[in-house]
Parts: structure tokens; sequence; C-alpha cells
């Protein structure tokens, strides 16, 4: 029985550069899943985190004749990313508009049961605390703990220095902590 | 607990730490009070990890795929419309041209048309300059 070879990132970067949609379509489909893990943590599950995975897509085809490889893919499209949400979140700071979660607190039912920690919860209560945390905050922590960059990497995509991505990581946790102690408690 | 055994529980997770914090760090887990802090910091890193969302709405790539084309159609409409219009604009501007020139010269001729002036035999022979 054979296997369909998976081609590579080059590969299907040459392909997209030569104006082939469905290279470029299997890239978006490789990247989709990291893309909306950084543009998720750092908006929220709302239209507008849609809207940002979709701009990053169309700059990295736009940019694709341009793009040599000298980072990797990904990191290239997590920076894009990262600066489209924080650009968001200065244009949302600038209309004075506070970010509303779509959906209401879950309801933690009488028996308190395991039921109410399912993933989709836990991921709309972290989310949440997320949002109390300022920008600068917020994207350390969705680059190390939620995408899971190394403090390096996490550096580089934010061009900042490791010990500053260190300090905010120490603070951001401090605060998150505490949004997050009544959860914590109970799945500890 | 205070906030530089916060930090170097923080940084034991992310970055190398050094002799003296190494030191600190097992001391510190060795008394139950810092071990529950400590224990409760990998619950959340933890929860965090399990946080991620890895897909945006339903038909994601099919929605952007389709975006890419309608920009490409939209940019080949402008092509053929609006490009067409201006080249419909320099034609008529040419033809307008032609007319005044025509009519400037008294005569029916491409030389005319192009406002190119006719020299003689003579003239060309002598390299005059012509019509002064």
């Amino acid at each position: 029985m054979s296997h369909a070879r998976i081609p590579s990132d080059e590969e299907l970067v040459a392909g997209a550069q030569r104006g082939e949609l469905e290279a470029f379509g299997k890239l978006v489909e490789r990247y989709e899943g990291r893309v909306a893990a950084t543009v998720i943590g750092m908006i929220g599950d709302s239209d507008e985190a849609d809207d940002i995975g979709q701009e990053t897509f169309i700059r990295l085809y736009d940019g694709i004749k341009r793009f040599r490889g000298e980072s990797k893919l990904e990191t290239y499209l997590t920076r894009i990313a990262i600066n489209l949400c924080l650009n968001e979140l200065k244009r949302r700071k600038r209309c004075q508009l506070l970010f509303i979660p779509s959906s209401s607190t879950p309801e933690v039912d009488a028996t308190g049961q395991e039921s109410e920690y399912d993933q989709r919860e836990r991921q709309q209560i972290v989310h949440r605390a997320l949002q109390q945390l300022k920008p600068r905050f917020r994207s350390v922590i969705v680059l190390r703990l939620i995408d899971g960059y190394s403090t390096e990497e996490t550096a580089h995509i934010l061009n900042i220095p490791v010990g500053t991505v260190l300090s905010r990581l120490a603070r951001a946790q401090d605060k998150l902590k505490k949004h997050l102690q009544p959860w914590i408690s109970q799945i500890q | 607990m205070n906030e530089q055994l916060h930090n170097v529980f923080v940084r034991s997770f992310d970055a190398v730490l050094t002799e003296d914090e190494r030191v600190q760090l097992v001391r510190a887990l060795s008394e139950a009070e810092n071990r529950v802090e400590y224990d409760r910091l990998v619950a959340m890193r933890t929860m965090l990890r399990g946080a991620a969302v890895s897909a945006f709405k339903p038909f994601f790539i099919e929605r952007l795929l389709q975006r890419i084309l309608s920009f490409q159609e939209e940019f080949r409409r402008w092509l053929l419309w609006d490009f067409r219009r201006i080249a419909l604009v320099g034609i008529m501007s040419a033809c307008l041209l032609v007319c005044y020139n025509v009519s400037s010269h008294g005569s029916i001729s491409l030389a005319a048309a192009f406002a190119q002036r006719e020299y003689t035999l003579e003239q060309a022979l002598r390299l005059e300059v012509p019509f002064q």
C-alpha cells in the first residue's frame, strides 16, 4: 500500500509563490490551528478573531512572493497574527470598547460534577481571565503557555528581550492566578 | 509567598535557574505551604495549555480562499471594465487631437493628422530649417 507523501512547507510555499491556490490552501489548513490559538487567546472567541485570522492569511498570501524562508513560516505567521491582535486591542481601547464575551459564564450545576469542566468551558474560563490582562502581559502568556513557544521564540516574535518576557510572565501568572484561583482549586 | 519566591517558581518553568535559585527552590519546596503554591502554578499552567482553541469558525479555509478568489476577480473586473473606460477616454482624446491637426493644416493626409511638416527636396538638400 502506498502513502501519498506529505509536502513540506518549502514545497507548499514554492507552489503558492507560483500562484497555486491549492498549495496555499494546504498551508492554511496546516497552520489554522496555530493561528487560531494565538488570535483567540489574544482577542477571545469572537467574530473579530475570525476576521483577524483571515487577515493574517491574506497578508501571508500577499507577501508570499517575498517570503525567503529566513524564519520559520509558523513564526512568521504568529508574528503577523500577534501584531494584528495588538492593533485590534489598541483600536478597541481607542474606541473605548470593552471586550464582552459572546457567551455567559458557564453555570455550575448543584453537584459540581466534573462535566462542568469539559474542554469548551475551561477554554471560556481561561479566555475570560486572559481578557483581564493588559495586552503586553496577555501576549507573553498566549505565546509561551498556550502556543507553547520557548521564551526565546516568544522574545523573537514580540521583538523584546528574553528578560522582559520572563518578568512579564511572572507578573502575568501572578495576576492570572488570582482570576483562576477558584477553578484551580477545584481541578487540583 | 513573597514575590521573589514566586519569580523563582515561574523561572523554574521558563528559564535555566542559577545555582542559588535552584537551592532556594529546593528549600522552598520542602515546605508544605510553598509546595501547595507550586502545585497551583503547575495546575494553572496545565489549564492554560489545555485552553488552546485550535480552529476558527467552520469553513474557515473555504471562506478565506473564496475571499482571495473574489479579490482576484475584482482585479480582473477592474482590468476589463475600468481600464476599458480609461482606454476609451484615451482613444477619444487621440481622435480629437487628430481632428484638430487636420483642421489646422487644411488638408487631409496622414502627415497632417500627425502634424508632420512636409519638406521639399530643395529644403532637404540645402539643410535649411524650414519655414523660417
